[in-house]
């Protein structure tokens, strides 16, 4: 495999398609919300491939690990164990962070002090992400919704939340009570957050004016002749 | 499901009678782990299972890399793969067994129902302490192996008994 970027694009497609099943999986059983459970756990699970392929993109190992670490984390998200699927993704980003580092030759890798930076702005990125998917799932609203089964379909009211006993309204199925609904509280400060992940990445991979980064990854200054831009 | 993969992949090899390439291997190796997932997801709808799409999520990338990389190694080989891209191969492997297991215990008992036992308990243990270790071994080299088994199989021993006092 000559392409030293190869694994860490695998990483991002599957964790994209991991990301799809799992909001695949979460929109099977509907709930009333601010937003489908679905599409919340799709996007929170989207985001490190989204940071991954930045890092792709500009040939920065520290992000494709800060989405390695995020995917990790986020491997432990359910207690049901369905997430452990993102811990090949999250091997995958690893092994193409290194492979991308390795890559470079020692002579053309940057300063110490911005490898530093880097780094630090990467663990923020995990930080962002990972409280931006926590905000989004715990910060919740509590309330109840009745199920109308109609001969095609289910049809859902919302009620208030009822602590106690829950009261079937005349001509409903059942009644479903939640005190973990997706919130726009949790919802709104989790898009902040992620919107934070990614200003963050763009800025931390940013590189200087006039330098170029070559077909292998190899960073170049605009002045060898032989360079190509592709970063 | 591995002896299937590696008995089909040589199977078709020699009946072919020509060397075969890693390409092959690869695709023999899918094609199996595609019918095992099928027939699998089969059994999990019709049978009773507690949890039957989270089982299948699970099971079904863990089915397909596990039958890709066994095809791979069982085929022949025209030339020997770095270390380090071994050690990748190594690190999806047992990643892939481990949500095998987890796979499995989410099939037969399903995590917080009813049900869950020692099998449980020990298809869950097994499973993590396979996932966590190649992390470990990328990071941390072979001391995070052990470390990691015992740590997790302690925590989902733990976990185990406190959801069943909780139920009780």
């Amino acid at each position: 495999m000559s392409d030293p970027t190869s694994i860490a694009k695998l990483g991002s497609l599957t964790q994209v398609v991991f990301a799809v099943l799992l909001g695949t999986l979460a929109s099977i059983a509907p709930e009333p919300g601010f937003l489908p459970r679905g599409v919340v756990l799709f996007i929170g699970f989207a985001m490190p491939a989204a940071v991954g392929a930045l890092g792709l993109a500009r040939r920065r190992p520290a992000l494709l690990g800060a989405a390695g670490l995020t995917s990790f984390v986020g491997a432990f998200v359910a207690f049901s164990g369905v997430t452990m699927i993102f811990l090949f993704p999250a091997v995958l980003f690893a092994y193409g962070a290194v492979q991308l580092q390795v890559s470079r030759p020692a002579t053309r890798r940057d300063s110490l002090a911005g490898g530093i930076v880097r780094g630090a702005a990467a663990v923020a990125i995990v930080v962002l992400l990972v409280g931006a998917g926590a905000s989004a799932l715990v910060i919740t609203d509590e309330g109840c919704w009745a199920v109308y089964r109609g001969p095609a379909d289910a049809r859902l009211a919302f009620l208030p939340y009822m602590a106690g006993e829950a009261v079937v309204p005349s001509g409903a199925g059942s009644v479903m009570c939640s005190t973990g609904m997706i919130s726009p509280r949790g919802v709104g400060l989790a898009v902040l957050l992620w919107s934070g992940a990614l200003l963050l990445a763009d800025r931390s991979s940013r590189r200087r004016r006039g330098s170029y980064v070559s077909g292998n990854g190899t960073h170049w200054p605009s002045a060898t002749p032989t360079a190509t831009n592709s970063g | 499901m591995l002896v299937m993969s590696s008995v089909i992949s040589r199977a078709s090899r020699t009946s072919v009678g020509a060397p075969q390439g890693r390409r092959e291997g690869t695709f023999t190796g899918l094609l199996v782990a595609a019918s095992i997932v099928a027939v699998v997801s089969a059994y999990v709808v019709v049978s009773d299972t507690p949890r039957p799409f989270e089982s299948m999520v699970v099971l079904g990338p863990a089915t397909v890399i596990t039958g890709t990389l066994v095809g791979r190694w069982f085929g022949p080989r025209r030339r020997r793969g770095s270390m380090v891209r071994t050690t990748l191969a190594m690190a999806l492997f047992a990643t892939a067994v481990g949500d095998l297991f987890v796979g499995f215990g989410l099939a037969l008992t399903g995590m917080g129902d009813a049900g869950n036992g020692p099998v449980f308990a020990v298809l869950y243990s097994v499973g993590i302490a396979f996932m966590l270790w190649p992390l470990g071994l990328i990071f941390y080299g072979l001391i995070a192996l052990p470390i990691t088994f015992v740590a997790s199989v302690i925590w989902w021993q733990l976990m185990g008994v406190l959801l069943a006092r909780q139920r009780r």
